[in-house]
């Protein structure tokens, strides 16, 4: 029998392998063969923790993937039960969108998109056990073993070119609720543990990280009438530049009438004295603290008991009551996130007000498992062990589903390029939070799950929700992922943009001493567009007929001029050590002036550029401008090998 | 700038010039050892420690050595300390022998910058020694070794912290919007913070030390509106026609100076223009040769025309970088009843330049006040031209914010305010080390309970 061949083969079906298999099967189209292999094609696209998409930060992410042509977005829109804008009444740098999902309908989503858009795709359910790679690690210096394929739990070898390795929480995971171990990533899930031993094999070095999810209850439970509610924005905005498309025919990705799915409230319970009391009382017997977990938590996600602690003068904590789907009965408690044993969880829930009669149907637990650190990956998110071996999602630290999917929407463009010939692509930091993260990533190792947040982006007025179809789109275009359509809606909004700008440069508003522009009118931080339309509407020739979202668009520009220029001065800092590369193979030991701390930081992470260097940990300026000396050239040493 | 060779210096001040009893001559770098014992009739076996009396080779005098082991040096490389006669004579004849042996003159400041790249000082310190080998004064030399101690350092660090405070809050409300326990810095609060992060700056910069202008002709700055008699005011008080008094080299000719001999010394005069929004290249050029000129002063006088005037009040109009005077000229024009009220200024502070009302009071003023000394002790903040420049930045970015937080517009635009601190805690950066996005959000999670 001969051994099946893939061009790519992607490793995992969650938020990362989703968007790696697309994004590998659009730019191969009929030039290569796709595989997931996932341990149940029915998870595919699980959603594991909270049913929520986007968020501060996270929101701009999923809107990044989106102009480059991912999958998330058009998921979510399809499936959203609740959607709003947060920040709304802030600048617009910081607006971010979040929507509740049924969670049932948005795993199904997203294997539809798979199945009707990605025909080069197959997928292969099984459980990888170990790697196959061209010889052994480290046999030579310098060359390093290229990867061939995979074998199967069950014996079945597949072959490929690369690999988009996405475990998420599944190596050697390990669930605790209070006293009692579980193995496996989720509940009723398997474990992969072959896998982690395989890594070690070629040379991996492995961590240990820790998350946590809290319990479930049902919804005919609880106690509805005394809690407060918390409802969606009305009209809700989409995540997909594509849902609301009308200007461009034949859209497949278009939602007739957005959204699709009714739309329910959240509500809003709290903590109390009594809650806080029975945990204090049973500290001992959560794993956290009686030492049968030593790994480390998110400090942005702390479990209740975490809170308690740490927090010890707050007399409550806020719980979001939120629905996993419309056709369930499940309750997700947001916030109260623990590993308690079951009987100190249930009195706690029936503690809270509303929830004094509920059911549990799902408790909670924290799983710790294995993860990569990240001085193993570049850039381009392959293995600097392994050629043609990508790694992407949790497995590299990070947690959110977002963060997975967009490392995995990278993985999958650069495995594509990689056996193409081509060259890798890296987005910078001020051009998305996608390349903020993974910058972050490859040159700090997480020590908990790492999360984005506006504040970690420099550029953060660059970096905008609404403007990521101008910064990604003609990349994902020239990508082979982005399709046309979403191109022709870029150029027509830049049209109408650029048509609005000039005829409000051009008209000129009287005010009470002397006129001005109504451009320059607008950029005054207290005028709103209502008040320059009005202006305008008195001077008759001036017809209004731009969208609200073009309005807007030419508002953003011109109060963020000043700052959105410092940014542009800032960013061209960056670029000039950006385009400063340090050879692949420099060493970095046999430079005599740097320091101790400097050359094993520089070991370490092998930065491929000075700008990368400038942010690792360990390093002063002076190192930097030692190593520049170098690099220029002008001194030599034994530093090129 | 090479660091792979060993160099040779007389780090002792005066001796070429035959002050001094002792002098020391200085090696640094990986042959600093067996260099020293070219000169010197050393062990065979080095190693770190003091050696006296060891006789030198050139001529058999007594000498002292110092062998210093990389990294525990002052440089951080293998440094070895001669120390010896202070004869120029023998200290040349000397000098000689090692530089034949293969040691490397070092270029002014090397010995500091080779213990910058090794990590053995940060660049505060580094700057006060550079400022240490051009003091020309004992003053000088005092303000330097304060610039070296690192007070200016541990001052910077305190700013830092606030200002990261600062910006952890307004974070905090932008990225946990969804958090119970966040709550947004009340708009009131955060001015109220800006306003005394400020004036900590404002007050360190315009008392602090600067090193770079101990010994330089102490300088007043003229600012004001076109036309309030600026130029005719320094006129008057030099006593020329201006058209006359040649620019002096070096100022630009938007920044006119002219000499005021007084019987304590030289008093330089600078007329600088009016702040106004820079909208062109020339006028952006002006802007800054402005506030260089500002930074140069040690008093600035602002200029305003009396009558026009309802001041009650002699405070400055703006915050300048130095010590600031109101002077109000055309007192000409003024009812002499109407000078009661005005009861704060003193008499130099109303003058006439067209006739020469007073001006004599304000030469005598302007002199006592600028050639005061200053004394230097140790735990004064010394700053040079660069760290004042940056102060002067962090300052402007906290205007601008305070500026936002003053209307509702904090509420709307929390991320500008943001982006000022930002660009502040940049700024400072400069001076000790930045405070990086991860350090501003453990803040945030160690003030807040986060996480739902």
């Amino acid at each position: 029998m001969s051994i099946p061949f893939y061009d790519i083969l992607v490793i995992g079906g969650g938020h990362a392998g989703a968007e790696a298999a697309w994004a590998a099967s659009h730019m191969l189209g009929d030039r290569g063969r796709v595989a997931m292999v996932t341990m149940d094609p029915l998870a595919i696209g699980r959603m594991s923790c909270n049913p929520a998409v986007g968020g501060l930060a996270k929101g701009q992410m999923v809107r990044e993937i989106d102009a480059l042509g991912g999958l998330m977005a058009h998921a979510i829109d399809a499936t959203g039960i609740q959607f709003r804008m947060l920040n709304r009444s802030k600048g617009p740098a910081v607006q971010s969108p979040r929507a509740q999902a049924d969670k049932y309908k948005y795993a199904a989503k997203v294997q539809e998109l798979l199945r009707t858009h990605c025909p080069n795709l197959t997928i292969v359910a099984g459980i990888v056990d170990r790697f196959l790679t061209s010889h052994e690690p480290r046999t030579t210096a310098h060359e390093r073993p290229h990867i061939t394929g995979v074998v199967l739990e069950s014996g079945q070898q597949l072959n490929c070119r690369a690999v988009v390795l996405t475990t998420g929480t599944f190596l050697r995971a390990l669930m605790h609720t209070g006293e009692r171990k579980t193995e496996g990533g989720r509940v009723g899930e398997q474990s992969a543990r072959g896998l982690s031993d395989c890594l070690r094999e070629l040379g991996f070095e492995l961590g240990r990280l820790k998350t946590g999810t809290p319990p479930r209850i049902a919804k005919e439970s609880i106690d509805f009438a005394s809690l407060k509610e918390q409802p969606g924005d009305n009209p809700p905005t989409p995540f997909s530049d594509l849902t609301l498309q009308t200007e461009i025919q034949n859209s497949e990705f278009r939602i007739q009438n957005f959204p699709p799915l009714p739309q329910v409230p959240m509500h809003i319970t709290y903590t109390n004295a009594r809650v806080h009391d029975l945990i204090r009382a049973n500290l001992h017997r959560a794993p956290m603290y009686s030492g049968q977990i030593q790994s480390r938590g998110p400090r942005y996600c702390p479990s209740i008991e975490d809170k308690i602690v740490r927090f010890a003068d707050k007399d409550r904590h806020q719980i979001f009551l939120e629905p996993e789907g419309l056709d369930t009965n499940e309750i997700y408690c947001n916030g109260i996130s623990t590993s308690l044993p079951e009987d100190v969880q249930e009195q706690i829930i029936h503690s809270i007000v509303g929830l004094e009669h509920a059911r549990v149907l799902r408790w909670g637990y924290a799983v710790e498992y294995d993860f990569s650190p990240t001085h193993q990956i570049d850039a381009s998110l392959e293995t600097r062990l392994v050629e043609g071996l990508f790694f992407a999602g949790q497995l590299n630290g990070t947690s959110g589903y977002e963060e997975a999917a967009g490392q995995g929407l990278i993985a999958g463009i650069n495995a594509a390029r990689k056996i193409q010939g081509m060259e890798r692509i890296i987005l910078t930091r001020d051009q998305a939070y996608i390349g903020v993260m993974i910058d972050d990533l490859i040159t700090k190792t997480p020590t908990e799950p790492y999360r984005m947040f506006t504040s970690r982006a420099e550029f953060r007025l660059t970096l905008r929700s609404d403007n990521t179809d101008q910064r990604l789109t003609p990349l994902g275009r020239q990508l082979g992922l982005a399709s046309q359509a979403r191109m022709d809606r870029l150029t027509h909004k830049l049209a109408a943009i650029h048509e609005l700008t000039t005829r409000l440069k051009s008209s000129r508003i009287r005010l009470e001493n002397n006129g001005t522009s109504a451009y320059e009118y607008l950029r005054r931080p207290d005028v709103t567009i209502d008040e320059v339309q009005r202006l305008i509407s008195e001077n008759s020739e001036f017809r209004i007929q731009h969208s609200e979202s073009i309005w807007s668009q030419v508002e953003i520009e011109a109060k963020y001029a000043g700052y959105i220029q410092r940014e542009r001065e800032a960013a061209q800092r960056l670029h000039d050590l950006e385009d400063k590369t340090i050879p692949l193979h420099f060493n970095f030991s046999a430079v005599p002036e740097l320091r101790k701390e400097a050359k094993a930081a520089l070991e370490k992470f092998r930065p491929q550029t000075l700008g990368q260097a400038s942010r690792l940990e360990g390093l002063t300026p002076s190192d930097l401008t030692i190593l520049m000396i170098y690099l220029t050239g002008k001194r030599k040493a034994a530093v090129h090998e | 700038m090479r660091a792979d060779d060993t160099i040779v210096a007389v780090s002792s001040p005066g001796s070429m010039a035959g002050g001094g009893l002792r002098a020391i001559i200085r090696l640094s770098g990986p042959n600093a050892w067996p260099l020293a014992a070219a000169v010197t009739h050393l062990p065979a076996n080095l190693h770190p420690g003091l050696f006296t009396p060891i006789t030198l080779r050139p001529i058999p005098l007594p000498a002292t050595v110092l062998l210093f082991q990389a990294p525990r040096s002052f440089t951080g490389d293998h440094l070895a300390e001669i120390h010896l006669p202070g004869s120029p004579a023998l200290l040349r004849i000397c000098l000689d022998a090692l530089t034949a042996a293969g040691a490397r003159p070092a270029d002014p400041g090397e010995f500091s910058a080779r213990a910058f790249f090794n990590g053995k000082i940060d660049l505060t310190q580094a700057e006060g020694i550079a400022a240490t080998i051009h003091a020309t004064s004992s003053r000088e030399l005092r303000a330097a070794s304060a610039l070296r101690s690192g007070v200016l350092h541990h001052w910077t660090v305190g700013i830092a912290d606030r200002l990261a405070n600062l910006l952890a809050a307004v974070e905090a409300g932008i990225d946990f919007v969804d958090e119970e326990d966040v709550r947004f810095i009340e708009a009131d609060a955060l001015a109220t913070a800006l306003h005394q992060l400020d004036a900590a700056i404002h007050d360190t910069s315009a008392t602090s030390i600067r090193v770079d202008r101990l010994d330089a002709l102490p300088t007043v700055v003229f600012v004001g509106a076109p036309n309030v008699g600026k130029s005719s005011l320094i006129n008057a008080l030099t006593g020329h026609d201006r058209s006359i008094v040649s620019p002096i080299a070096g100022t630009t000719r938007d920044r006119l100076s002219a000499l005021l001999h007084t019987d304590r010394g030289d008093i330089r005069l600078v007329d600088v223009p009016g702040e106004e929004p820079a909208t062109d290249e020339l006028q952006n050029k002006m802007m800054a040769a402005r506030q260089a000129a500002l930074l140069e002063a040690d008093l600035i006088l602002e200029i305003v025309d009396h009558p026009a005037a309802q001041l009650n009040s002699s405070a400055p109009r703006a915050d300048y970088p130095a010590r600031t005077a109101i002077i109000r000229n055309k007192a000409d024009l003024l009812d002499p009843e109407s000078l009661a009220p005005v009861s704060d200024y003193a008499d130099w502070q109303l003058v006439s330049a067209r006739t020469g009302f007073r001006i004599p009071a304000l030469r005598k003023a302007i002199a006592e006040i600028v050639t005061h000394e200053q004394p230097v002790t140790g735990d004064q903040i010394v700053l040079n031209q660069r760290h004042r420049a940056v102060l002067e930045q962090v300052r402007s970015n906290l205007a601008t914010a305070m500026n936002i937080t003053a209307g509702d517009a904090f509420l709307r635009h929390p991320e500008l305010v943001a982006a000022e601190l930002r660009h502040a805690l940049d700024s400072l950066g400069s001076i000790t080390g930045t405070i990086s996005p991860d350090d501003v959000l453990g803040r945030i999670f160690s003030q807040f309970c986060i996480g739902k």
